[in-house]
């Protein structure tokens, strides 16, 4: 008797639990039924016809929205400037961001890799805004460099460099923004790799290069996938960075599609580039994952 | 001696870290085709001086020679050595034969005389079969069999194993101690092997270099070093030794008569030990024999057994001699039973067996 009392106590116990879990689990469902509710309303919106202002008219569906997006130079032109950017800013930042990830992990000064982590980290800590007017005091027209250009005599006085509003102030605002993301995850990826294999291909009779090359790179290669996937998937989303630094001359599709829904008033078609972007970057982040994949299990696994 | 120089010859070699001495005031050579083992504890400073020699870190003072050529400056891709890593270090990303292939690769060897050699090498570790898998793919015994295949298909002038053994069980080790011997013998490659493991020094060495805190305890043949230790510290780290405080009484040839803290008098081998000077004696505990009670003699103790522990093939006992305890090992072939706790023997030893160190004992912990 007593023992059976016992188990059933336990079992009702477990199904407490159990209940327990689920209610702990119900915000999170909630905020995911928002989120995706907001998205499938967005889609829908993209299949529609809308008035100048914005109101959406009838039932009926159609692809007008896509097909314009998609053939109107003005839109295409957007995407691919997207993908240009996104792709210059993913190379430049794993460029910049190996060495700064190797040396925080070789290091063996832990003042240099205090100092690395901070001077990575830092950035982190403040609003993506406030860095970006910050860019914009160094950058700018009356900058500090053009000034510093002036002063020195490269320039006239009253003359100046442009640094700022082109497709270079915007690439350089987008490495400054992924750069910490891209180190952090290559950094990641370098401390699992097994120093004594490069020691053994030093052993082996090769040189520092030819060790790089031949045996970190391509073990790091997952690490580094991950780390490109990452800084592609935010640079091709950015919004604040194009808006700020490149102001009217260099327009991104997250501003296209911002421009599309608050003056155009053209909600429909400002979803239909949305749903072209999402697809875009989920397809291009879904390759980055299989290469990923792929190079972790290594070949023939 | 003839002319040639040594494989490898380290002369007063030191590194520290802070105030840590790694090494201090190294000083070994190893010849041609000569098998030679570093051990000590962890921390004696094998791994430090085997780094040192395959280039990965610089010595603060001394020189360190390969072929009679200084190469304490020389990075490790020039240094014509092939290591065995105790994880092994194998390329992840590359198979059994790429890995092997990776040395001579680097060397630009052309692509036929590589294939030729990979294969070579994979034949003498028995891998022919497994050359396409990777080392995922391969169990820890084949895995350090691919490790000595890439370090010995370079033909280095020496080959550097560090704690080859440590990451496989005890049944594969000892196969491996005797199939490494041979594999080595084979090639006929100077060899200096690191490890903590007694057995594998004794049984696989031409000669043996016991390290201490990062000091050299001695240098000698398996025998020497397991007969005739140069300290307590060989005599312990080498087996297990008693040790008798005693003073010695008079000398005649390479042995002396000393006399035991318990009055007894005994003899022991001691080449330099002078009469009148307090000496310990090291004698093994297989060295010393069980008679029965009450025999008298040269080097006779009476004593009582206090402690037995039967360990298959022999008996070990804790025999009480006027007030010293003594470890005795006794062979139990021949259907000998085991002697009973309080059961009154005497004990006998070869003079010759016996070892009197001299000079003051060792603090604790370091000799």
């Amino acid at each position: 008797m007593r023992v059976r009392s016992a188990a059933a106590l336990a079992a009702a116990g477990e199904r407490e639990a159990a209940g327990a879990g689920a209610l702990l689990l119900a915000p999170a469902l909630c905020l995911f039924a928002l989120f995706a509710a907001a998205l499938a309303a967005f889609f829908g919106l993209s299949f529609r016809r809308v008035d100048p202002s914005g109101a959406v008219i009838g039932d009926a569906l159609t692809f007008a929205n896509y097909g314009k997006a998609l053939t109107d130079w003005l839109y295409l032109r957007t995407m691919l400037l997207t993908l240009q950017l996104s792709v210059q800013t993913t190379v430049a930042a794993v460029v910049l961001g190996f060495p700064l990830a190797y040396w925080i992990v070789r290091s063996r000064s832990r003042l240099v890799r205090a100092a690395l982590i901070v001077v990575v980290a830092v950035p982190f800590m403040t609003s993506l805004i406030v860095r970006l007017y910050a860019l914009t005091l160094v950058l700018g027209n009356t900058g500090l460099i053009n000034r510093t250009l002036q002063a020195v005599g490269v320039i006239g006085p009253d003359d100046f460099v442009p640094l700022i509003r082109n497709q270079a102030s915007v690439v350089i605002g987008l490495i400054y923004f992924v750069l910490p993301f891209v180190v952090f995850t290559l950094a990641s990826a370098l401390r699992r790799l097994d120093l004594t294999v490069e020691e053994a291909a030093q052993n082996l009779g090769a040189d520092e290069v030819r060790t790089f090359f031949l045996v970190t790179l391509p073990l790091a290669g997952p690490g580094v996938i991950a780390a490109a996937s990452l800084g592609f998937a935010l640079s091709a989303t950015a919004f604040a960075t194009p808006l700020i630094l490149g102001g009217s001359a260099v327009k991104m599709i997250a501003n296209m599609i911002y421009d599309q829904v608050l003056f155009v008033h053209n909600v429909a078609l400002g979803a239909a580039l949305a749903v072209i972007a999402l697809l875009a970057t989920a397809t291009v982040t879904s390759v980055y994952a299989r290469l990923g994949a792929g190079a972790a299990e290594g070949p023939g696994a | 001696m003839t002319g040639e120089a040594p494989d490898l010859e380290l002369e007063a070699v030191s590194k520290r870290y802070g105030d840590a001495w790694a090494v201090r005031d190294a000083s070994f050579r190893v010849l041609r085709g000569e098998f030679v083992t570093l051990l000590g504890p962890s921390g004696g400073g094998k791994t430090s001086t085997l780094r040192m020699i395959a280039g990965f870190i610089r010595p603060d003072a001394g020189q360190i020679r390969l072929r009679g050529e200084r190469v304490n400056e020389v990075p490790p891709y020039e240094r014509d050595i092939g290591m065995v890593f105790q994880s092994y270090a194998l390329f992840p990303h590359m198979t059994a034969r790429d890995n092997v292939a990776f040395g001579l690769k680097m060397r630009r060897l052309d692509r036929r005389a590589t294939a030729r050699r990979v294969d070579e090498a994979l034949a003498l570790v028995r891998l022919e079969a497994y050359a396409g898998r990777y080392p995922h793919q391969l169990s820890g015994g084949q895995q350090q069999r691919v490790a000595i295949a890439r370090a010995l298909v370079i033909e280095p002038s020496l080959l550097l194993l560090d704690e080859p053994m440590s990451n496989l069980d005890a049944a594969l080790r000892a196969s491996m101690q005797f199939e490494l011997r041979q594999i080595v013998e084979r090639v006929g490659v100077t060899t200096l092997y690191v490890t903590h493991n007694q057995e594998e020094a004794l049984s696989m060495s031409d000669r043996i270099i016991v390290l201490s805190s990062g000091r050299i305890e001695q240098i000698g043949t398996p025998l020497d070093v397991y007969a005739s230790p140069a300290n307590e510290f060989v005599a312990g780290f080498l087996g297990r030794s008693n040790v008798i405080r005693c003073r010695v009484l008079e000398r005649g040839g390479a042995l002396i008569t000393a006399k035991m803290e318990s009055g007894d008098t005994i003899a022991a081998r001691a080449p330099e030990a002078a009469p009148g000077e307090a000496v310990r004696l090291l004698i093994r505990p297989e060295s010393i024999s069980i008679r029965p009670a009450g025999q008298s003699g040269e080097n006779c103790l009476q004593g009582r057994v206090s402690q037995v522990a039967f360990m298959g093939a022999f008996a070990e006992y804790v025999v009480d001699a006027g007030g010293t305890a003594l470890l005795v090992q006794e062979p139990l072939g021949g259907g000998r039973g085991v002697r009973r706790p309080g059961e009154r023997v005497t004990l006998w030893w070869d003079p010759a067996l016996a070892v009197a160190l001299r000079g003051a004992p060792p603090e604790a912990g370091r000799p």
